[in-house]
């Protein structure tokens, strides 16, 4: 029996070859998943906003992986704790749609803002984005298998990708 | 957790009667609507980490309709109602005759959805405004027809910008000749809960 760690809202998870590593639901929130192919490590983040001057009066006990520009520090420093290989690690990035169609200009955008402050971050840490679904009015749930480093995206409209 | 969000047992059960008048109204004129009896259960007030709360809904990647209404005023914050996807499908042919297909509402289904919220949500409002005596000034509402953690994680990012934890109101509520069910759901603001308590009387 291969067990699952559900990643909720905001935080994140490592885990070893067979652990799945799964985000349920995902609307404009995006996931991170990081994937050691040499040892078999897999980490995902569940971030809810871009950066924490989107939260101007956060209190201090603020998860990191609630925060795209923390959330891929926060990984790494995990992944590396856990025995993985930061240079062979690459990401794949998932989420980030707007759900409500008529919602206003500010909230609509928050999925693709946080989609863009995971790639600038993953971009300075130097990690390779190797696959993207992000944006759409779709909601995503995914799901990291670690030992092969698949990633299958899944929405209600009948659509199951697997990256 | 939140040095805010220690309450005591008197300020939890003050809010929870304010939603539970609020969800009463709310239900009255869902009733109104369709043209039959919507009944509350309890209402329950908890106080859960924001990643727990969607576990506290039943969470998981069922479908449902979600109505979601932010409002403004002294008091701010976002409220919803949540359908599980037969519910919707049980109003939408009652309200306009069809069904919901493809797992999509169409444009028409949307809008009545919005309009259900736009009552509904406005009479839970207005009766806390009454209460506390304060206005709320709440936006046009908008509908999510999808996994319910997608449908309520856009409300959790936005009470994500001042809090760590949720105090969710929520009631469900259920109707007897249609089986209808779902939830009303508040989520105030941690500044918002305080002064809604001193309000009530009772911080």
């Amino acid at each position: 029996m291969v067990s699952t760690i559900h990643v909720g809202i905001g935080q994140m998870a490592v885990a070893h070859s067979p652990t799945r590593l799964v985000c349920l639901g995902l609307g404009s929130c995006v996931a991170i998943a990081f994937w050691d192919h040499t040892t078999k490590i897999g980490g995902m983040a569940h971030v809810m906003l871009p950066d924490e001057s989107c939260a101007p009066r956060r209190p201090l006990q603020s998860a990191a992986a609630k925060f795209g520009s923390s959330a891929v520090k926060a990984l790494i420093k995990e992944m590396k704790d856990q025995g993985a290989n930061i240079y062979t690690t690459t990401a794949k990035i998932a989420g980030g749609a707007n759900m409500f169609k008529d919602v206003g200009l500010e909230m609509k955008d928050i999925g693709l803002k946080n989609a863009e402050a995971v790639r600038c971050s993953l971009d300075e840490h130097k990690i390779r984005i190797i696959a993207v679904d992000v944006g759409g009015t779709n909601g995503r749930t995914v799901d990291l298998d670690t030992t092969t480093g698949k990633l299958s995206i899944r929405t209600i409209r009948g659509r199951t990708v697997v990256v | 957790m939140d040095e805010k969000y220690v309450m005591s047992p008197l300020v939890i059960d003050a809010l929870t009667e304010a939603g539970n008048i609020g969800a009463g109204h709310a239900a009255t004129s869902l009733s109104k609507l369709l043209g039959e009896h919507i009944m509350n259960h309890v209402t329950k007030s908890v106080v859960v980490p924001i990643e727990d709360v969607p576990d506290t809904l039943g969470g998981g990647d069922k479908i449902v309709a979600g109505i979601y209404t932010t409002f403004a005023g002294e008091l701010t914050g976002g409220i919803l109602m949540l359908f599980p996807e037969s519910s919707a499908n049980t109003i939408s042919k009652v309200l306009l005759n069809c069904e919901i297909t493809g797992a999509q509402l169409t444009d028409l289904q949307n809008s009545m959805m919005s309009e259900i919220g736009n009552i509904c949500l406005c009479w839970y409002l207005s009766a806390i405004a009454k209460m506390v005596n304060t206005e709320i000034i709440p936006t046009p509402p908008v509908t999510a027809y999808d996994m319910i953690e997608a449908a309520i994680d856009l409300p959790l990012i936005e009470l994500g910008k001042v809090a760590d934890t949720a105090m969710i109101i929520m009631t469900e509520f259920r109707g007897e000749i249609h089986a209808i069910e779902g939830i009303f759901l508040m989520l105030l603001e941690p500044d918002s809960l305080k002064e809604m308590a001193r309000r009530l009387g009772v911080a």
